[in-house]
Parts: C-alpha cells; structure tokens; sequence
C-alpha cells in the first residue's frame, strides 16, 4: 500500500490533537492542563529613560527628576481564579550612591485595551536588585500595541536623605538596567 | 512514495507544534529589559544673600552662575552671606575666590573681609573658609575643599562675610559711586579639575 506512512501520520497527528483536546476536557480538575493556555506576554514601547539630577539654584540640593516616556504592553491569559503580577527590579548597574530611584506606573490605558488590566501600586517603589510588585491582579487581558498604549511607567530619581548622604553625590553618568516581569503562574 | 512521506513528516510536525505547551515558549517572553541613563553633571553655584537694610547691590546671572559681584561700602558690614550648590567629578573639588574687580581704593585704606565657618542649614561636603583675607584685584581662595554640597538659600545660610576697613573716612563712597568708581568685589567658584 501507499498509504500507510500517510494514515500513520495522520493518526499520530489526530492523536495529539485529541491529547490536547482531551486535556481540555479535564481544566475543571486538573491545574497542569490550565497551564498549557495561559500565556504571558510583556513589552515596552522601547522608549529612552534618561534623567538628570542638578541644583535648580544656588544654595539648593539637587532636584528631584522625573521621567514618563516609557509604557509597558502585555498580553495575559490565566487560569480562573489566577492572577499575575508585573515586577520590576534593577538587573544590570546600580543607583548612584546618595540618591535613589523610584518606579510607580498609572492605571493601563482604556483606549486599545480589554480584560482585567490590574492595578497600580498605590505609592512608588524605590528600585533594587530585588524584584517588587508593581501591579497586582492582572487577570486575562491585553493592553493595546502602540507607543502609548499599556502602562505609564514613572521613574523618579531624587537625592536620598540629602542631610546625611548628599557629600556621596559624584558627577557622572550612571548606566543601569531595569527589567520588568510579568509574573508566571506555577502550581 | 516521497510526496507521501513528506506529507507524513509535515503533519507530524504539524501536530508537534501544536502539541507543544504554549505556556513552554511563552515564557520566555515575560520579562522586558530596559536602559536607563542616569546622569548627574558636575555643578557649581554660588549667590549672596543680603540683609535688605543694607546698601548693598548684588548680581547673580544664570548665564554665568558661577560668579557672583557685590557693590560695598564702608557699612555693608556683616549682612552678607554666600550661598552655593556644587556637585563635584570624583576627585574634584570646588573652591572659592573674591578679587575686587571694579573701583580702586586710596592707598591708606585696605578692605579685609572674614569668611565664617557654614552655617550648617544645608548637607554635604560644604567648605572650609580660610577666615580673614585682605582684598586685592587678584582673586584669593576664600573658601576650599568643597565637595558635593548645599548651603541652603538665603540670610542666615552658607558662609557670613564681614567686611573691615581700614581708614574708610579716606573713601569716599558717594563721590565714587557717582562716578561709577564704586568697589566691587567679585566671588567665584571654580573646580580644581
């Protein structure tokens, strides 16, 4: 016959679909299955974060900076009941010494999104080499695509209790890496 | 023969691919590096404050922030203070001078001015006055070994300047003044790079 490599293909094939099928005929009972669709997708709109720390005049320490160029995109689906989080951590370089940096993103915009988008810290977080929770709750959702869809990040940068640290303050330029996770789901 | 094991081979793969746990390869995706320029340029500014009560007139330009002139007269006396901001390059310091730098003075009188240690209403690496000077046209450190630093702004902050003269009944301000003859002295503040 000329057929049997075919057939056998084809069932082989047939019988991973209907695993996969079947499997979801269990997500009820079994969280393993559950596992196999959710996703969890995170970009950013790649925009340049620099921030500059000086005097404003003589006699005053140097002004706090702030920047909001940057927005992050995801696209989430998770298992019911389940929730991710996104987290942010300093991953490459550090915070000049005498001065610290705070991250805070606003709610996801309303116009290219849907689903549960989560929510915002309330208050800011200072940035460390230790991942922190940023937004919380994220269910199924996505944010949008374009340059100023997703969430507003705001990054602040501030000298840090100038009356004791501010004599560490060095003029340079300082590079360093932040990374943003969207938290996976584990059973 | 060949077409069908092809076609066997690209619905077995077929069916791998999709057998392949989405969560397996998504994952990869969820986290985004960023980079971030963190800059913080070296900085020095200095201005005086004055007690209003004083006939005293003071120039602070934010073209040139780094120097700053003062018009005086034998009763400025000690109503001024200089404020300043100065962020320094790793090794660096700043440092402070006064030079007169508009008017002449008779030759019997001399014009001292005394540099106070800070007041301490600002942080940092503020710094160390010399204490007494005599003024000249060519510009002396007052104030050195500064790191990065803030004095605060205004009366009572940074470094109190006292301004003696010797003989200042030979100077006759008013008639110089008119003139455009009036002294002035001049601070600046400069990096040691």
């Amino acid at each position: 016959m000329r057929l049997p490599g075919l057939r056998s293909g084809m069932v082989l094939t047939a019988l991973l679909f209907s695993m996969r099928l079947w499997s979801q005929t269990w997500i009820a009972g079994e969280e393993i299955t559950i596992t196999v669709w959710s996703y969890a997708l995170i970009d950013t709109n790649h925009a340049p974060v620099t921030l500059s720390l000086s005097p404003p005049s003589p006699g005053a320490p140097a002004a706090q900076s702030s920047n909001s160029e940057l927005f992050v995109k995801i696209s989430s689906v998770v298992p019911r009941y389940r929730s991710r989080e996104i987290t942010a951590r300093i991953s490459g370089g550090s915070v000049p010494s005498g001065t610290y940096l705070t991250l805070v993103s606003d709610p996801a915009t309303t116009a290219n999104s849907g689903g549960d988008l989560g929510v915002p810290t309330s208050s800011p977080i200072t940035l460390n080499g230790t991942d922190k929770n940023l937004i919380t709750s994220i269910s199924t959702c996505y944010t949008g695509t374009g340059f100023n869809d997703g969430y507003r990040m705001t990054f602040t940068w501030a000298p840090l209790n100038p009356s004791v640290n501010y004599s560490q303050i060095q003029a340079d330029t300082y590079n360093i890496t932040v990374t943003f996770t969207l938290t996976s789901i584990y059973n | 023969m060949v077409d069908f094991k092809r076609a066997t081979l690209i619905f077995t793969v077929i069916g791998l691919l999709f057998y392949m746990p989405s969560s397996g390869y998504c994952q990869n995706n969820n986290t985004a590096e960023i980079p971030l320029m963190l800059s913080i340029p070296p900085v020095s500014l200095i201005n005086f404050a004055v007690d209003g009560e004083q006939v005293i007139t003071y120039s602070y330009s934010f073209l040139e922030p780094n120097n700053v002139e003062q018009v005086i007269t034998p009763n400025t006396g000690d109503n001024t203070w200089l404020n300043y901001s100065s962020i320094v390059n790793p090794g660096a310091t700043n440092y402070i001078t006064a030079n007169i730098s508009s008017g002449s003075l008779p030759a019997d009188v001399t014009l001292r001015v005394v540099i106070s240690e800070d007041a301490g209403f600002g942080s940092g690496a503020t710094g160390t006055p010399i204490g007494e000077i005599t003024l000249s046209g060519y510009p002396q450190n007052i104030i050195v070994n500064i790191g990065s630093c803030f004095t605060g702004s205004g009366t009572n902050r940074g470094h109190r300047l006292t301004y003696i003269w010797d003989n200042p009944e030979s100077y006759n301000y008013s008639n110089n003044y008119e003139n455009g003859q009036a002294i002035a002295v001049t601070y600046t503040i400069t990096s040691t790079e």
